[in-house]
């Protein structure tokens, strides 16, 4: 059982904002930059993401989990374990695996990656503070779990042809864990993670079409240089 | 004379199933102002001192962190807690910051003399009890500690050794173990058999009387003291039942609400010595508190009582 109340867990949430401030604006910014560098080239190179959604799961590990919310609850510190080791495993990534392209496509799977990025930058404080208690109760991108799950969700859709299943396999487990949370705290809003689990496993490894989908996606990908 | 030796004397009054009982019923609502003396109190076994059969539990409800406004209403709800004369506060280690709210709570208050501190050692390592204990001391911010207990019978060999030692220093003045959910009341037997504790904590309430067969029996034989949690199974009797009438015949029991319906099953069990239901409501907390005065159920109104929920 949770040791906490909805009430109990977003006044911990304006809190944390509160003791880590100014860290939400900095991890905001960071995000900013990685959507716009997606959308503004058509291919990006793999260092400077990793770095970032690293450096993300990191910071939530260690300081959201093992820091913070440990106060509250008791099994923090193990979700704060997987959060270090995903943060390690993409920091990792962006080292050793240079060859990875994340890549503007405008398919079906491009389009769901997009909107899991900016739905976990701009919209998931703005339901937080809706569906919540309020601002400053609200999670941001970087700082806090679920953000940063989606957007890492996100961002990973934008890898062709596909995410290698190691940067996957976590924040799919996690995403699924959540849904306890979700389920006995009602949290409606968080519902979308699992969501977006599901549909980030659909979009790169179970299909390869859609509008401008599979190989012609890859082929406009290519054409459409803007960057 | 201070609440905790008032109380003590209060022993002497007429009993019916080791409750002290008052005369003239007067059961709560917020604005009337208890009179202390005419509250239930159950003896412990083990010393004979009274407590008040109602208390406090802390699980979810005082685990609120930093945040200075829930930790003032948890503040309020202890200050009225004692205002209406209650006693145990029962805590964890597992319960996240509330041992640590319950303390920032007593520092707001400018009495509370009639506390009894209830608290667990919750972890596997032999190595961590004192320092749980130790802890405890720190966060409540007191110099000694009522009841100490092992929480879900967890290492409990070991813990209750370390809870004698600190017993024999003084430092803490009674010792228990907890279950709850049914769990492992096999376990819990073979303890009050063959182990000296002072409290044994369960769950009992309308609806779970697993109980009643054999370990509040064994209770009563052994002089163990029972605190009864999940008295209301977490608000599951309340979305059960808070919609449908109460009997007319409660009026006998001085019941007002469901809470008080609920609660004054439990304590007029002649085994059962406190009930700590938990609440983050004023509101809530008044209601409860009313479960402490006014006439008990009989052993025959009890069984109406059970019958009633049942045919519901
Ligand atoms: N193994 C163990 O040692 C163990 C296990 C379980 C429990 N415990 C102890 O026992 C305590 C009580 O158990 P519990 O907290 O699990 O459950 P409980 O006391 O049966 O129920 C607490 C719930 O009832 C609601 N409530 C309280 N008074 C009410 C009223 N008058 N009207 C409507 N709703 C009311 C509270 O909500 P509001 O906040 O809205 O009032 C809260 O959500 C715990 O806090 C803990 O100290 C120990």
């Amino acid at each position: 059982m949770l040791p906490f109340s909805f009430e109990s867990l977003f006044a911990f949430f304006g809190e944390y904002n509160r003791s880590v401030w100014p860290a939400a604006i900095i991890a905001n910014l960071l995000g900013a930059v990685l959507l716009y560098t997606f959308y503004r080239k058509a291919e990006t190179k793999p260092r400077l993401v990793f770095i970032v959604l690293g450096m993300a799961w990191l910071w939530v590990g260690a300081v959201f989990y093992m820091t913070h919310l440990a106060m509250l609850f008791f099994a923090a510190p193990y979700f704060g374990g997987i959060f270090l080791l995903q943060g390690l495993i993409l920091l990792w990534t962006g080292y050793s695996r240079s060859e990875i392209i994340f890549r503007d496509g405008r398919d079906y799977k491009g389009i769901a990656g997009y909107m899991f990025m900016v739905f976990a930058l701009l919209m998931y404080p703005v339901a937080d503070g809706l569906l919540g208690t309020g601002w400053p109760d609200v999670r941001f991108f970087g700082i806090a779990p679920e953000p940063t799950i989606l957007f890492t969700l996100g961002a990973l859709m934008l890898i062709r042809p596909q995410a290698p299943f190691n940067l996957l396999i976590l924040p799919i487990i996690v995403s699924f864990v959540t849904l306890f949370t979700t389920w006995v705290l009602a949290i409606l809003q968080d519902w979308l993670i699992p969501f977006a689990a599901i549909a980030a496993i659909f979009f790169i490894y179970g299909y390869d079409g859609g509008v401008d989908g599979g190989k012609n996606s890859e082929y406009i990908g290519q054409q459409n240089l803007k960057g | 004379m201070n609440r905790r030796s008032f109380l003590s004397t209060l022993g002497g009054l007429a009993a019916w199933g080791g409750l002290a009982v008052s005369d003239p019923p007067l059961f709560g609502t917020a604005t009337v102002r208890p009179r202390l003396d005419e509250m239930h109190t159950k003896a412990i076994p083990s010393s004979g001192e009274e407590i008040p059969v109602i208390g406090l539990g802390t699980y979810i409800t005082f685990n609120v962190g930093t945040n200075t406004r829930l930790r003032n209403n948890c503040a309020d709800i202890m200050e009225a807690f004692f205002e209406r004369g209650g006693g145990m506060i029962d805590s964890s280690p597992m319960y996240g910051s509330s041992e640590e709210v319950i303390g920032y709570g007593l520092d707001r208050l400018d009495s509370a003399e009639s506390l009894f501190s209830a608290t667990k050692i919750w972890t596997r390592r032999s190595s961590q009890g004192p320092v749980q204990i130790d802890d405890s001391l720190d966060l409540w911010r007191i110099r000694e500690i009522d009841l100490m207990q092992v929480h879900n019978l967890l290492n409990w060999q070991d813990h209750l050794e370390t809870i004698r030692e600190y017993k024999d220093e003084g430092i803490i003045r009674y010792s228990g173990v907890t279950t709850s959910h049914g769990r492992r009341h096999r376990e819990l037997e073979q303890i009050m058999q063959n182990e000296s504790v002072d409290f044994i904590q369960l769950t009992y309430n309308v609806l779970d009387r697993q109980a009643e067969n054999r370990l509040l029996p064994l209770a009563k034989d052994r002089g163990i003291a029972v605190i009864a949690n999940r008295p209301f199974r977490r608000k599951q009797l309340f979305h059960q039942f808070g919609n449908d009438p109460l009997p007319d015949w409660v009026s006998e029991i001085d019941v007002e609400n469901w809470a008080q319906f609920f609660l004054k099953f439990i304590v007029s069990n002649p085994a059962i010595t406190c009930a700590i239901p938990a609440t983050s409501q004023l509101e809530h907390l008044h209601e409860n508190m009313g479960a402490l005065y006014g006439k008990m159920p009989d052993e025959e109104q009890r069984r109406r009582m059970a019958e009633y929920v049942e045919s519901l």
